[in-house]
């Protein structure tokens, strides 16, 4: 594995610890071409779904910042993204606070003169916050960009919590948290964020220079406006454009709004034009560093940015502390759809702790094109079944399995699909798929993700696939009849193929909706029930696994389900983990 | 507050958050708001919107789609909640 900084367009873009030992937090910076630069720039991201959306935008502002000669650190809240911590922890709101505290003084440290923060949704709100309370001379920011703000911490919360509800998701269980899609927060956090509120912060200046960019298909934010009156001739407005593409699609599906990225940019840029450039440090290359396996208190385990296969895709390594064996299963945790290997509500990162606390080695990575992963030549980013995939996961288990280790892929949706490509051209020792769809009408003869080579899709011809565009309820229903008779179409035949010829052991969980596709085809129900008396295989079906695992009990239930499954499969040669 | 008035309230609170594809004068008192091009992103600021009209907080059972699907499903939540109960006592 390669384990170097990466380097595009002259600048240095580095995988970082910082803050506390006992604690790290995670963020990436990027330094500029030269390694001098006129100022930093804190990224302060949304908080829980909209964070996830948002990755793909910080990461092209922090790269822009750059290359207008400003360092851009991107800040994982203590217990969110790769930072140590989990995200249910109690009191969230004081660990935030000071998480924009510490990545402050980093860049500090590295040599910047002054420092900018840029705030999303609740990460304006909380930047704001801490911009108003700050207890140093002087204010905390040079320059404070507010990016479509949250009004209050309490906002936050009651639209998470009733976009949860109003989801086609189980009954929100009554147990004292705030149940948003993918996390949950306790009442000390709900409480925390209460007072994290535009209308009660008080009246001193933010910063040197104000941006409020709010959306223009939404009533005005008033009491954001009002408090920021007291800002006067420091305050600029603008619109932010595409906020609705940004944030109002699933994280799967949504785009980087260009316009308002560079507005931000190069307001940024002129707040530093005046200051020349100094030299900054570049940080060492990606560091191993020791992280908790659970909650407070929990063994420690060890993580570290690897980067992989013949783009160098960039994952993270969990493992148990000290000494690890070649021959080590491995388990690598795919990146779904369009969104960055954190997983759903982060899952793929508090289940990789809780597995190498228990002695198991994990990776959990991008493919390219996705998160932080560089895209192939000619391949568009951010896309996702693209062809490239089958190259990347082909990568994934020659380099993992060159010492002797087993590997088993967990999945969801469509990474679930891609470790059953895998495992049908490599030597995969187990997949663990939740929610599997293998029917991929974007893949049909004529597109740009069509490929003769997969093995593990179900392709419907191309007419059908246009009908889909545009009717794709009409579209699913008459291929469902086809393949009723056109048998080998049935998706039922790549979990035949991969247990009863390849010897691969496959779990998979599925909701009714999910599983019916492997159930429906009557040809194939004799074969079926044969295949489940198979000790390799086993199906569950039960609407507990919501098809984006964004609930609770869902999130709870596959954990379980999952490490069973590793348990069988791979046991780790040190149970009970680390030293 | 009468029940017509909260009736009027919701309208105009649709007006400004709802984005629908239609005029929401257009609309009756049943009609669907979701079948009228109201997102789930727009429901959520609906509800946000009657929250801080009439300082109330919808309890988590009322969390759900069919609460906001019509002016007179929103009307009947919020008479649950006292709304116009209060201000015509």
């Amino acid at each position: 594995m390669l384990n170097a900084a990466s380097d595009v367009d002259g600048a240095v873009h580095t995988q970082v610890w910082f803050g506390p030992a006992a604690r790290p937090l995670a963020g990436w910076v990027s330094v500029p071409a030269g390694g001098q630069a006129r100022g930093g720039v804190v990224l302060c991201p949304p908080m829980g779904e909209e964070g996830r959306a948002v990755h793909r935008t910080y990461r092209r502002l922090a790269e822009t910042l750059a290359g207008l000669g400003l360092v851009a650190l991107r800040l994982d809240y203590d217990g969110t993204g790769d930072s140590a911590g989990r995200g249910d922890e109690p009191d969230r709101v004081p660990a935030w606070l000071g998480s924009i505290d510490a990545a402050r003084d980093h860049l500090l440290d590295l040599g910047v003169p002054t420092v900018a923060a840029v705030g999303m949704r609740l990460g304006a709100t909380l930047a704001a916050h801490r911009a108003a309370h700050w207890e140093g001379a002087g204010t905390a920011f040079g320059s404070l960009v507010l990016w479509d703000p949250c009004l209050s911490g309490r906002t936050f919360l009651r639209e998470g919590q009733a976009l949860h509800s109003f989801g086609d998701h189980l009954a929100v269980p009554d147990d004292g948290r705030i149940h948003t899609p993918g996390f949950q927060y306790d009442a000390g956090t709900s409480r925390g964020l209460r007072p994290v509120d535009f209308a009660r912060l008080p009246e001193r200046p933010l910063a040197d220079r104000v941006l409020l960019l709010s959306r223009d298909d939404r009533p005005r934010p008033e009491a954001v406006l009002t408090r920021l009156e007291h800002e006067g001739g420091r305050l600029a407005t603008d619109v932010a454009l595409d906020q609705d593409r940004l944030l109002d699609l699933p994280p799967s599906d949504c785009l980087v709004p260009e316009r308002a990225l560079a507005r931000v940019a190069d307001w940024l840029a002129a707040g530093v034009a005046d200051q020349p450039p100094v030299p900054v440090k570049v940080p060492d290359g990606p560091r191993p560093a020791l992280v908790g396996s659970g909650g407070p208190g929990s063994a420690p385990v060890r993580e570290r940015l690897v980067r992989i296969g013949r783009v160098g895709l960039v994952g993270m390594v969990t493992e148990p502390v000290g000494d690890v064996a070649d021959d080590e299963p491995w388990v690598v945790l795919l990146n779904v759809a369009a969104e960055h290997y954190l997983g759903p509500g982060r899952q793929w990162v508090e289940w990789a702790r809780a597995w190498a606390g228990g002695g198991r080695r994990t990776l959990r990575v991008d493919l390219s094109g996705i998160g932080d992963s560089p895209a192939h030549p000619g391949q568009t980013e951010d896309e996702p079944f693209a062809p490239q995939w089958l190259d990347d996961t082909s990568d994934l288990v020659a380099e993992l399995s060159a010492g002797g280790a087993p590997v088993v892929f967990v999945g969801l949706c469509s990474g679930a699909y891609s470790a059953f490509e895998s495992a049908l051209h490599d030597p995969v020792a187990g997949v663990l798929a939740i929610n599997p769809r293998l029917t991929l009408y974007g893949a049909a003869k004529g597109t740009a993700l069509h490929t003769s080579r997969r093995r593990a899709a179900i392709v419907p011809h191309r007419p059908l696939a246009r009908l889909a565009e545009r009717h794709r309820v009409l579209a699913g229903g008459l291929w469902r009849i086809y393949r009723q008779l056109a048998v080998w179409h049935a998706p039922y035949r790549v979990l035949h193929r991969l247990v009863r010829r390849r010897g691969t052991a496959v779990r998979l969980l599925a909701c009714r909706e999910d599983a019916r596709h492997f159930l429906e085809v009557l040809a194939w129900r004799p074969a079926l029930a044969r295949l489940r008396r198979d000790p390799r295989f086993d199906l569950e079906v039960d609407d507990v696994f919501d098809h984006s695992l964004l609930t609770a009990a869902g999130q709870r239930a596959a954990l379980e389900r999952a490490t069973d499954f590793l348990d069988r499969v791979a046991p780790p040669s040190r149970p009970g983990g680390t030293p | 507050m009468s029940s017509s008035t909260v009736t009027a309230t919701i309208r105009t609170i649709l007006a400004e958050h709802a984005r629908l594809g239609t005029d929401v004068s257009a609309l009756s008192d049943t009609d669907d708001l979701y079948a009228a091009g109201m997102t789930s992103h727009a429901s959520v600021t609906v509800m946000l919107a009657c929250e801080d009209e009439w300082d109330i907080e919808f309890p988590q059972q009322m969390l759900k789609k069919s609460t906001f699907a019509s002016v007179a499903a929103i009307a009947a939540a919020l008479a649950e909640l006292g709304v116009g109960e209060q201000a015509s006592a």
